[in-house]
């Protein structure tokens, strides 16, 4: 791996400093930095700043790969600064076990544009029925710290407690996606006269605040 | 947000995300009915943006997540009732924000924090503060990039339900840096 040398960038919008590169750390940080052997970045101008993490991703694959693949995900992820992205778990089939969260992270470090953590599902096919295998999961090769059923958000409150109890176990978190399922039945629009001009059935908004 | 606000304050363990669309796009843009503004959950009104903006500013929303969702032009054309949710975000997220939050109080620390540091600690992902010995993950920014507009042309993504495209931008992401290799250099992937 080739070392980098990045000169003049301005760290967080803060201070200007240069950023030693090597062996895929950052060595050294300063001001007029050389090394002969690496390539050179002229990064007047420019804001540097930890590589984005984003924690919401679909990546379709397995399953919906006509949409995208780990691969173009993890593309379009780099153009936009990424070098960490979360993939939901709702693929056919659903994230729901060790094998598939373990497949989605090493196809991700296969491809080797980001780190691809995948999201384990909470319940099992994301029915909101049964918890899936958090443990299993959590303690995989792709070692799964997060858990959703994104779209399909866990409305029993017994199953909550349960996943949020056993998570803690992993120090996990649980994201809930804020939407009560029983007020947006059909919705398609905020509720509004916008949506009543255009014929679209209202998604009120307190159907994101009460759960 | 003020029950996250007062979740916070009672020290329960609890955290917020925002994706870039809810902060820059409004319900008027539904008038043409075109799919691409379909989204789950659905896009609301100018106060609403406003509210999310000052609560992304002041610390109240912990992290920005693009709920990057690509379907392909059959499930998101035709009528409105009947195409999917989502939109594809991953490509334009950080030039989307900074446009959303130009006249706000939000500096590259806070950038950082939104949209790197907090998203990983929450994950328990290894953070990254720009430190000696951090694996070299770093995103060079041009904070001042000749105006420039996101096409279907620039997509890397398998899929082109964007509501950006037409759109101009004035930040860029110049270089994106990957455990020490460049991934990325002005919208070309490096594939070496």
């Amino acid at each position: 791996m080739k070392n980098i040398l990045i000169k003049d960038a301005s760290l967080l919008g803060e201070t200007s400093a240069d950023l030693l590169i090597k062996d895929g750390k950052i060595t050294e940080i300063g001001k007029a930095l050389s090394a002969s052997d690496a390539e050179v970045i002229d990064a007047s101008g420019l804001v540097a700043l930890p590589g984005l993490v984003d924690l919401h991703t679909h990546m379709r694959e397995p399953g919906g790969e006509g949409a995208e693949t780990i691969e173009t995900a993890s593309r379009a992820g780099a153009v936009g600064g990424y070098t960490t992205l979360f993939a939901m778990p709702n693929t056919n089939p659903v994230a729901d076990t060790a094998g598939v969260v373990e497949q989605v992270y090493s196809k991700g470090k296969e491809i080797g544009l980001v780190d691809v953590q995948p999201i384990g599902a909470v319940t099992k096919g994301q029915l909101g029925q049964e918890l899936a295998d958090i443990g299993l999961m959590a303690n995989s090769v792709a070692n799964v710290r997060v858990f959703s059923d994104d779209g399909f958000p866990v409305f029993d409150s017994l199953i909550m407690m349960r996943a949020l109890q056993y998570a803690k176990s992993f120090d996990a978190v649980i994201a809930q996606h804020a939407q009560d399922p029983r007020l947006t039945e059909g919705a398609q629009a905020n509720a509004s006269i916008n949506a009543a001009k255009l014929g679209l059935s209202g998604w009120p908004n307190v159907a994101e605040r009460i759960k | 947000m003020d029950v996250i606000r007062w979740a916070k304050k009672r020290g329960i363990q609890v955290t917020a995300e925002v994706t870039p669309h809810h902060l820059i796009l409004t319900d008027d843009l539904l008038v043409g009915y075109d799919p691409v503004y379909k989204v789950n959950p659905p896009l609301r009104t100018s106060e609403d943006v406003q509210v999310l903006r000052e609560a992304l500013a002041d610390g109240t929303i912990d992290i920005v997540a693009t709920d990057h969702a690509p379907h392909s032009a059959e499930t998101k054309s035709g009528l409105w009732s009947d195409s999917a949710n989502g939109l594809i975000g991953l490509e334009v997220a950080l030039p989307v924000v900074m446009k959303a939050m130009q006249d706000r109080d939000y500096s590259w620390r806070s950038v950082a924090k939104t949209m790197s540091q907090n998203p990983a600690r929450i994950g328990s992902h290894q953070a990254n503060n720009l430190d000696i010995g951090d694996s070299a993950n770093i995103t060079l920014i041009d904070p001042k990039a000749a105006t420039w507009t996101y096409t279907p042309e620039l997509t890397q993504s398998k899929s082109r339900n964007s509501p950006y495209y037409g759109m101009d931008f004035n930040t860029s992401v110049a270089y994106t840096i990957f455990r020490g290799k460049i991934t990325q250099i002005a919208g070309e992937v490096q594939n070496a």
